[in-house]
């Protein structure tokens, strides 16, 4: 295999990892602010992309309002799933809390099944140019957007928490609830739009995949556990470390595959799953729990 | 009407609708209704239900109407064992079963018990070998198709450096164990055989491993959704070789999933193919199935409907009750659309291939195989 394979590579596995990424922090923005497993993000990323299938076909076959209209669509998914799924049960055991969202994610891959049928579907790729070269490696333009997005939506995720008020509002939520009601914040609402943010950044993983992988009713679960994986290596709760574990899970994929056995490919991430678990619990990012006795 | 002029009809309508039911034919249906694997399923439903619809206008089997029903098998075998008990506690004559072979694996033993026929169109080739008696299987197995397509890379495209990439479950492993077998015959082996999990995103690792191996052909055994992935993947790495994919990546749901410059020139196997097909049948059949379900039918949903209306017709030649519907489908040679549909010692009941290849996204026959039913026993 030579440098420009090893380059390919690198590339693919680097923008599957970007997803699983995006797809962590959407996931990790809820467990942050309410302490709950979402374990039905995959299903908004699902929600998002079909959405962006719908919207190009209905509306003038415009990929930037297929984009926003999905944003917008998956987002107000995602305040009716905290009303209907979070809100009703927030004070119970975060156990009855996670079943309930389960349940939620089960019934949009239903209301998905039945209103757009079970074949796969996909957006057109986002560029005309289908390939870029660069050196002596040709590499797919969609992959190079997902890579590019990703940083720009870290970057637009990281001035809207430090730069502007809802944002703020929304991080002192997350960190201590009682305090933020105490400055008069309103926690029930920034707990919705916690679940809106977390809605919109699966739309954006299902806008970038649906030219890629296709959008289908259960495609959801798989990306999560990947996802779920790489939060765990990064340093579970950590937002940068979500993003690393969820490219380290993509590359360590992609080459294990290439250099190792296909057939493996798998069983070896969840190997390195398990050795973090065991020599390194809290990640790559995550800091230590010390607990007096 | 008065009121005690009506309770003597309230009370006995059940009794009359009771006794309707009890002359009703029960049939059981545990195919794919959710899920992924839905993309079968509801094609398999529709032409059941299709087969039954036309068979009832025509006065039933014998005078008795013929009622379905549906059990879901979801995507997992584990469902799919459930499914299958649920229906048989309602005493079908016989049960249709999916087209995944993981699923129908472990629902062969609950049909021995029960000494209920089950049809399948599932291509895995072990189905078959489990000594069942009353299994009937409708899609040629896998022995013979992956055979077909590996004569048809050595033998019509002079090949000899053979890739072959699979799904890691029943069908892929199966398929490309046949493959494998057939190479040898020929005095070759693989030049690189990679696997991929149904669910995977991205293939590149697979294919790059396939170019490096200076591979002069690609076989791919998959489903849908990942063979749509790697015919795509596989034109953006450059992969500038002839693939032959399996029956699942030449249906209109793959093709028309895939952009027309990635499934162009490539070959797959099949029973047969539904859009452009020349028989003027098939192309009626395939129109009353789209007006009546709005849903474009594929070969698989062809084939189930030949094999609903061969359980028929085995039904109207030996009786609707199990047992006789199991001596009838060993003795019945039914002439459905694709294939006159007759079993073997093992219950295989069609046994014949063709290769097709993609054209402007159109299906083209390439080459047809008939094989034997001693060959069919035998591979």
């Amino acid at each position: 295999m030579g440098v420009q394979d090893v380059v390919q590579l690198f590339l693919s596995g680097l923008a599957i990892g970007c997803i699983y990424g995006l797809v962590a922090l959407g996931f990790l923005m809820v467990f942050t602010a309410v302490g709950a497993l979402n374990f039905s993000h995959g299903e908004l990323v699902m929600v998002g992309g079909y959405l962006a299938i719908w919207a190009y076909h209905s509306l003038g076959e415009s990929l930037a309002t297929a984009a926003v209209i999905s944003f917008v669509g998956t987002a107000i998914v995602g305040a009716v799933f905290e009303r209907v799924g979070y809100a009703p049960l927030r004070d119970r055991s975060m156990f009855v809390v996670v079943v309930s969202l389960i349940a939620v994610g089960v019934v949009l891959r239903n209301v998905a099944l039945n209103l757009a049928g079970p074949n796969p579907l996909r957006l057109p790729p986002l560029f005309d140019q289908e390939m870029i070269t660069i050196g002596h490696a040709s590499l797919p333009t969609q992959l190079l957007a997902i890579i590019v997005a990703t940083g720009v939506l870290l970057a637009a995720q990281y001035f809207f928490f430090t730069r502007t008020r809802l944002g703020k509002m929304m991080q002192a939520t997350a960190q201590d609830r009682d305090a933020a009601r105490l400055m008069g914040i309103s926690v029930d609402r920034m707990i919705t739009f916690t679940f809106m943010l977390s809605a919109a950044l699966a739309a954006a993983c299902g806008v970038m995949l649906a030219p890629v992988i296709f959008i289908y009713p259960d495609m959801g679960a798989p990306l999560l556990i990947k996802a779920w994986v790489g939060a765990v290596i990064g340093g579970f709760g950590s937002i940068p470390g979500a993003i690393i574990g969820g490219i380290l899970v993509g590359l360590l994929d992609t080459f294990t595959a290439a250099f190792i056995s296909s057939d493996f490919r798998d069983a070896l991430t969840m190997v390195v799953l398990i050795a973090f678990l065991i020599f390194r619990p809290q990640g790559i990012l995550g800091e230590r729990v010390a607990e007096r006795v | 009407m008065s009121a005690m002029r009506v309770v003597p009809f309230v009370v006995l309508f059940p009794l009359f609708a009771v006794q309707a039911y009890a002359a009703d034919i029960v049939l059981g249906a545990a195919v794919s209704l959710t899920t992924d694997f839905a993309l079968t399923g509801i094609q398999q439903k529709n032409a059941i239900d299709m087969a039954v619809e036309e068979a009832n206008a025509m006065g039933g089997i014998n005078g008795a109407k013929i009622r379905v029903e549906y059990a879901d098998n979801a995507l997992s075998p584990t469902v799919a064992v459930n499914a299958l008990n649920r229906l048989l506690s309602s005493n079908p004559a016989a049960v249709f079963l999916t087209v995944r072979g993981a699923q129908v694996l472990p629902q062969i033993p609950l049909l021995d018990k029960a000494k209920v026929p089950g049809l399948t169109i599932a291509g895995a080739r072990n189905l078959t070998k489990q000594g069942s008696q009353y299994l009937f299987r409708f899609f040629p197995h896998d022995g013979m198709a992956k055979r077909a397509v590996a004569l048809f890379a050595v033998e019509k495209l002079n090949r000899r450096k053979v890739a072959i990439i699979h799904v890691a479950d029943e069908y892929g492993t199966t398929g490309r164990d046949t493959l494998i077998a057939t190479l040898k015959e020929k005095g070759l082996a693989p030049v690189a055989v990679e696997s991929n999990q149904a669910t995977d995103k991205d293939m590149s690792a697979q294919l790059l491993k396939v170019k490096s191996a200076g591979a002069d052909v690609l076989v791919i055994q998959n489903h849908q959704v990942p063979c749509a992935i790697l015919l795509r993947q596989a034109r953006q790495l450059g992969l500038n070789i002839p693939v032959i994919g399996s029956s699942s990546c030449t249906v209109p749901q793959t093709i028309d999933l895939a952009a027309k410059e990635d499934v162009e020139g490539m070959y797959g196997e099949s029973l047969s193919f539904v859009k452009g097909n020349p028989d003027p049948r098939i192309q009626a059949w395939a129109q009353k199935m789209q007006a009546r379900f709005n849903v474009e039918p594929d070969v698989f949903a062809l084939l189930q409907y030949d094999a609903a209306n061969t359980l028929f017709a085995a039904m109207r030649r030996a009786g609707t009750t199990p047992e006789a519907i199991r001596r009838g489908m060993n003795e019945v040679a039914h002439e459905g659309l694709l294939a006159t549909y007759s079993a073997d010692s093992q219950g295989n009941m069609t046994r014949q291939i063709l290769i097709l290849q993609v054209k402007d996204k159109r299906i083209h026959p390439v080459e047809r195989l008939n094989f034997t039913k001693e060959e069919s026993e035998k591979l």
